[in-house]
Parts: structure tokens; C-alpha cells; sequence
């Protein structure tokens, strides 16, 4: 294959949009495509502090190298989960790209900030690990923008990540997730006037129209050392079965995965717009979070502190669980 | 045999991985003959984000 834009002989092709390109005009074609997300979808101004969240893997080192290239104020946000050697390796990759790029990145803990792991999390809460994962990273990913000023938090959620997540959202029609959807969450504020706070701070996806085997290729021709492994505790989970049948359909009809989320953006989300009736978004009675009130809910608790608590208590018990005697 | 003819042999949907040889991509006509070893790095996380 050939190069479409310069006929040099291709390395990637990329069949939904029926080219193929060269390594330099590959990077080119992604760079051009998520700066159109970030315009098309008024993501962010020029002059904004962005604060991307970084794993260590493809897409948010690809994303991250890709805002530093535009030009953006941006600084990359590690969080260490502490499952085992994976997370040291992950570590590694993203404090190893900041370096050799001199760009700016926080690094928290878990362990540190809270006293437990990823997997001690999942042991004393008898939950999936990537439950109590995904709530202690928004969770943090916001404080940290909070206590920093920055303006806006970008994440490295791919094409194939926002399709999985809507072919399952479709499934199980959860339509307050349908209505949640979308590459821009805007801001939400507490109180109004000169009493007016940021609850939390706006997050955002250009890498929404970026397959995950581009950004793979993109990371790999830029010659980005980003950490393959998968995390050991997410084997089999159900996001990587929809991957996988949805790319199973892409292979018979490229396109298929960006004309399903791109029309659903524009057709079919505005048909979702959250609507909880009953309920209202106060700050957390603990943390100051925002939380969601149910009428009949008196003192507000978000769900990050109940988790913390119930881990606390379930680590002071003991090793081993046992039989409840009574209250506390 | 091109890239894609051993991805099929193998039973790997070629959407799914990325063939690397010599620290080069391949894109899927390429040829690959008998003696060339060749990566086949899987792209599809199961972040659960």
C-alpha cells in the first residue's frame, strides 16, 4: 500500500477511512484529527491548564505526547493503584516519558492517601476490582484538579473504549448512562453568586474519533516505551468481550464502531439527558464531593467515602471476616 | 502469504492486533516470507473505565 497523502510506501492502513499512510503522515493524519475533536466539541481554549490522566499505556501516553505537540498546557496525572509489579512497570513508563519529554507530572498513591490498594480495596469490600478502581481514580483525578487549579481534565478514552461502553449501556438499556454520555462532561457547581464552587471539574475525550490500534500504532511509531501488559486484574472483564465481538464486526464492515457512536452522539443522546427524579447533587456531609441526594436521605455520604469507610472497618476486624455480632 | 493470511490462519481478526517486523508496522497486503519472525501485538484493552 501506499501513502495517500505522499505515495511513500505505507505502514499503517486504517480502512474506515479506505487510506493507508506513511509513519510521518500517520501521525500527522491523528494529530489533525484530535485537534477537529477538541474544536468540534469546544473541549478546551489554548490557554487552559489541562491535567491529562496517564497509565503508563498507549492512549493516554499517545494522548498526552499528542496535546504537548499541539502546543497545550499540560501536565500528566499518575495514579499509583498498587496492584503488584504491574503498577511499578506502569509507573516506570509514564515517569520515564515525562522525563525524556521534560513535561510536567504528578504522581499520588493510593496507599498513601487512603491506606489501601486496588486489590485490598476488592478484598475488603467484596467487589470487583475495577469497581472500586474506577471510583478512586475519578475521585482522585478531580481532587487533584481541585487542589492544582487546573481548568479542565482530559482523558484518554478511545473510539473502541466509548463504543464498548455504549454497545453495553444499549444492552442493558441504562439510559441514565446514555444520557451521561458524551466526549465533554461539563462542569458542575455548587452554590450560586460569590458562595459558587467547582464540584467538579469538566473532563474531556479527544481521542473519541481514535481507534485503539491507532493509537497503538501511533505510540509505537513515535517510538513511546508504553507499558503492553494488561492490568492482570481486569482478565476477561466484560469491556474487553464487547471489544472484541465489535471489532469482530469492524473487520466485516470498517466503520461500522464510529458510525454507531458518532450517530448516536448526534441522533440519540439528546433523547437520554439524565432525568433522576427526586434527587439533587449536594456536596458529600465528609468530603465535599458531590453526591447525589435522594429525597428521603437526610446527611449525604458520597459513594467514595462509603467505600472508604467500609474498607476501614472491614480492616480493623481482621484477617478473616467474621459473623456480625450486633452494632457497633 | 500476506500479512492478513497469517493473521486468518491464525484465527486473529486482523482489526484486533498490530504485526510488527523489524520494528516496523506492517500494513495488511504486506508479504511475509518463510524466515521472518514477526510480532503480533494485541491492541484491545479491558480497561473497565
Amino acid at each position: 500500500m501506499k501513502c495517500k497523502v505522499c505515495a511513500r510506501h505505507a505502514v499503517v492502513d486504517i480502512r474506515r477511512h479506505n487510506a493507508a499512510f506513511c509513519g510521518d503522515h500517520f501521525v500527522e493524519h491523528i494529530r489533525s484529527q484530535v485537534a477537529r475533536t477538541i474544536k468540534e466539541f469546544k473541549m478546551f481554549r489554548p490557554d487552559d491548564r489541562l491535567l491529562v490522566a496517564v497509565s503508563g499505556g498507549k492512549d493516554s501516553l499517545a494522548l498526552w505526547d499528542i496535546l504537548l505537540d499541539l502546543g497545550y498546557d499540560v501536565t500528566g496525572f499518575y495514579l499509583d493503584l498498587g496492584i503488584g509489579g504491574y503498577s511499578a512497570r506502569s509507573k516506570d513508563a509514564a515517569i520515564a516519558y515525562a522525563e525524556g519529554r521534560a513535561a510536567k507530572l504528578l504522581v499520588r498513591s493510593l496507599a498513601e492517601e487512603h491506606g489501601y490498594t486496588v486489590p485490598e480495596l476488592a478484598r475488603l469490600t467484596a467487589r470487583v476490582p475495577c469497581s472500586g478502581c474506577g471510583l478512586n481514580k475519578r475521585y482522585e483525578f478531580n481532587r487533584a484538579a481541585l487542589e492544582d487549579g487546573f481548568e479542565v481534565l482530559v482523558t484518554g478514552h478511545n473510539l473502541d473504549d466509548e463504543v464498548a461502553t455504549l454497545f453495553g449501556n444499549v444492552l442493558h438499556w441504562n439510559v441514565d448512562m446514555l444520557g451521561r454520555q458524551a466526549p465533554v462532561l461539563e462542569e458542575r457547581i455548587f452554590g450560586d453568586g460569590e458562595e459558587a464552587r467547582t464540584a467538579l471539574v469538566p473532563k474531556v475525550k479527544p481521542l473519541v474519533r481514535i481507534a485503539e490500534r491507532e493509537t497503538a500504532a501511533y505510540s509505537l511509531i513515535r517510538g513511546i516505551d508504553y507499558i503492553v501488559e494488561e492490568c492482570p486484574m481486569v482478565d476477561g472483564n466484560t469491556q474487553h468481550r464487547y471489544k472484541q465481538a465489535l471489532t469482530q464486526i469492524e473487520e466485516g464492515s470498517p466503520g461500522t464502531k464510529q458510525q454507531f457512536y458518532f450517530n448516536f452522539l448526534r441522533r440519540a443522546a439528546g433523547r437520554f439527558e439524565a432525568s433522576e427524579p427526586g434527587t439533587e447533587v449536594v456536596p458529600c456531609v465528609r468530603c465535599g464531593s458531590p453526591t447525589v441526594r435522594w429525597e428521603a436521605d437526610g446527611r449525604p455520604v458520597c459513594s467514595f467515602c462509603k467505600t472508604k469507610a467500609l474498607a476501614g472497618r472491614r480492616k480493623n476486624e481482621g484477617p478473616e471476616p467474621r459473623p456480625r455480632r450486633g452494632r457497633r | 502469504m500476506s500479512v492478513v493470511d497469517v493473521l486468518r490462519r491464525l484465527d486473529i481478526v486482523p482489526e484486533s492486533v498490530l504485526v510488527i517486523r523489524d520494528s516496523t508496522l506492517l500494513t495488511r497486503d504486506e508479504r511475509i516470507d518463510d524466515e521472518d519472525e514477526i510480532e503480533v501485538r494485541p491492541v484491545l484493552s479491558g480497561n473497565a473505565r
